[in-house]
């Protein structure tokens, strides 16, 4: 067996060139089938990690898996707002043990601004019911302060005590700012690995401030309210996007899905965030098949090419073979050597898109971590990668039989007779 | 960015499609099922429009109808007939309510002509801790009912399923 591998390996060499090409198709279908279900799989689990310990998110009616998203992970479209007095009733509500105000809209060099109230501190979850904590610093008390996520302050380079200034809306070229009024990071969370990593949190009223001398989206030209005078203005906010609910009772959950439903004061939809998750997933779910299959094909493409090359060498290696025979070889060592070889591309294929696959996610990883919102965890491979490769490996023996038999048949007789 | 935009609208379909499954909606042929678990307490809410579970969604006028609302209603506070949680959380069901128009006549039916059953199926378990899914035996029974939209809540988290004839497990 082992002299065998060595000629395997010694008549390989001899054809690098042609192996090699094949050897980057194999690679690169690999990596890219290994990499679609990564994002899959990390995608899943970074969103389920977002929430945790919510029971039920609160806002104006729109559809479930937009609030959701909307609220959770600022994908999508900003929904109405809803009433601060529905906030206030939701908030007396005897089922509910805390209610979390948010208010999304405005932000800062492209991260998203989150107005809220100190209890979103104590209240959000995340990952295992995991509490946010503070790497430096301490949540908001005076109207212009802010608490950075991990990830704003990282790529900032924001420290305690920086004066940050927000953009009105999601930025851009020509967006507005609130120049007038800068806030001061009194706070640095620690990272979640979740979209708050990517949030500046302020105070709801803070919120209302910075909007105080601005109407229908704007300045007021030639009007303006000095920072040290907006405490004289009442800075409740007028309405909110959406709110975050934990009831003191799980069960309680549909009951109150239902007094949210049927809420007089205005339509207002209440969602499961777990529940409507695994919606979005139900429906995501057909997109995954479809680039999973892809993928698929693609590593069937290669193999198929490595197949193609292997058939059309063994013409030029007919002399190679008979020899072979000659010196002893039996039918099943030229079989056999002809399985190794392509055993060997699609194994060596496979251990270089794994490591080609775990070079690209540490490269591109933070990007699409910022970018997108999904962290993809550096590591080698997770037992469903492995299940992947394993099914990969085996499709390349399978298909190196096809060469393989080829040989065993033609070397019997092939190569010594001499063609007249 | 552009990258972004398409995820973005792709996001907004999909959600667009998700969302039909709001509360209140009277589809023909899809019910709603809310699972809640609390310490041993299994609490099931049923809410299907009623043409699911009889054909027909008006008071029952000739014998054959009335027949087959009893027939419903007593199947429905079956023990075992309609849903069967994890057999070894030893789940006894001890609590049914009903309600629709066609059980109480002298409550009128919506202006649309279009009527609904309530159901509220409350079950204690000896084993919570190994009670993590229920067998969703609706189907056999009740032929005009396609889907089952479901909502689950327990301390451990929340989730969604669709049921079907042919996906009748759910597992939480």
């Amino acid at each position: 067996m082992k002299h065998l591998l060595i000629l395997a390996a010694r008549s390989a060499w001899n054809r690098r060139l042609t192996l090699g090409m094949t050897l980057v198709a194999v690679t690169l279908s690999v990596t890219l089938l290994l990499g679609v279900e990564r994002i899959r799989h990390d995608a899943r689990e970074g969103f389920s990690h977002s929430v945790s310990g919510t029971d039920l998110i609160v806002g104006a009616s729109t559809s479930h898996v937009q609030l959701m998203l909307y609220a959770v992970f600022r994908i999508g479209e900003a929904t109405n707002n809803m009433r601060w007095q529905s906030y206030l009733d939701l908030k007396l509500n005897p089922a509910v043990a805390w209610a979390v105000p948010l208010s999304l809209g405005d932000s800062h060099r492209g991260f998203p601004v989150l107005g809220t109230n100190a209890s979103y501190f104590d209240h959000f979850r995340y990952g295992d019911d995991r509490a946010l904590g503070f790497k430096e610093g301490q949540p908001f008390k005076g109207v212009f302060d802010a608490v950075l996520g991990a990830d704003v302050a990282d790529q900032l380079g924001y420290k305690l005590g920086d004066r940050i200034v927000l953009t009105h809306g999601i930025g851009g070229i020509g967006g507005l700012e609130h120049a007038d009024k800068p806030f001061v990071v009194t706070g640095i969370l620690a990272p979640t690995g979740t979209p708050v990593d990517r949030t500046v949190h302020v105070s709801l009223e803070a919120i209302s401030a910075i909007h105080l001398d601005w109407q229908g989206g704007a300045p007021l030209p030639g009007f303006s309210i000095p920072q040290q005078f907006v405490q004289k203005f009442d800075l409740t906010p007028k309405d909110i996007t959406a709110v975050l609910v934990g009831l003191k009772s799980r069960i309680g959950v549909f009951k109150m899905q239902r007094y949210v439903a049927d809420y007089a004061g205005e339509p207002l939809l209440a969602v499961l965030p777990g529940a409507a998750l695994s919606q979005l997933w139900q429906v995501i779910g057909t997109v995954e098949q479809a680039l999973l299959a892809v993928a698929t094909m693609v590593v069937v493409v290669g193999l198929a090419g490595l197949v193609a090359v292997v058939l059309a060498s063994l013409n030029e290696r007919r002399r190679e073979l008979a020899i072979l025979r000659s010196v002893g070889a039996r039918p099943v060592d030229v079989f056999v050597l002809l399985i190794l070889e392509g055993l060997f591309i699609t194994l060596l294929g496979c251990i270089l898109g794994v490591a080609l696959l775990a070079g690209a996610s540490a490269v591109i990883g933070p990007w699409v971590q910022t970018r997108y919102g999904i962290g993809v965890a550096p590591r080698l491979i997770s037992p469903d990668e492995l299940r992947l490769l394993a099914a990969v490996i085996g499709a390349g023996l399978m298909s190196s039989l096809v060469p393989g038999y080829r040989a065993y048949r033609l070397s019997l007789a092939d190569g010594l007779t001499p063609r007249l | 960015m552009r990258l972004k935009g398409v995820l973005f609208g792709l996001l907004t379909l999909l959600s667009t499609v998700a969302s039909s499954h709001g509360l209140g909606a009277h589809v023909h042929g899809v019910a709603n099922l809310q699972v809640a678990v609390d310490g041993d307490t299994l609490t099931l809410v049923l809410e299907s429009p009623l043409d699911n579970l009889l054909g027909f969604e008006h008071l029952p006028h000739t014998e054959k109808q009335k027949a087959a609302v009893r027939d419903m209603s007593s199947r429905l506070q079956k023990n075992d007939a309609v849903f069967i949680p994890t057999p070894a959380a030893a789940c006894r069901l001890v609590s049914v309510k009903l309600e629709s128009p066609v059980l109480s006549p002298e409550k009128k039916t919506d202006g649309d002509g279009h009527a609904d059953l309530d159901g509220e199926f409350v079950f204690h378990c000896q084993h919570p801790e190994v009670l993590h899914g229920l067998d969703l035996m609706l189907f056999d029974g009740f032929p005009h009912l396609r889907q089952v939209d479901v909502q689950v809540a327990t301390a451990k988290g929340q989730t969604a399923a669709k049921l079907s004839s042919a996906r009748r497990r759910l597992d939480w």
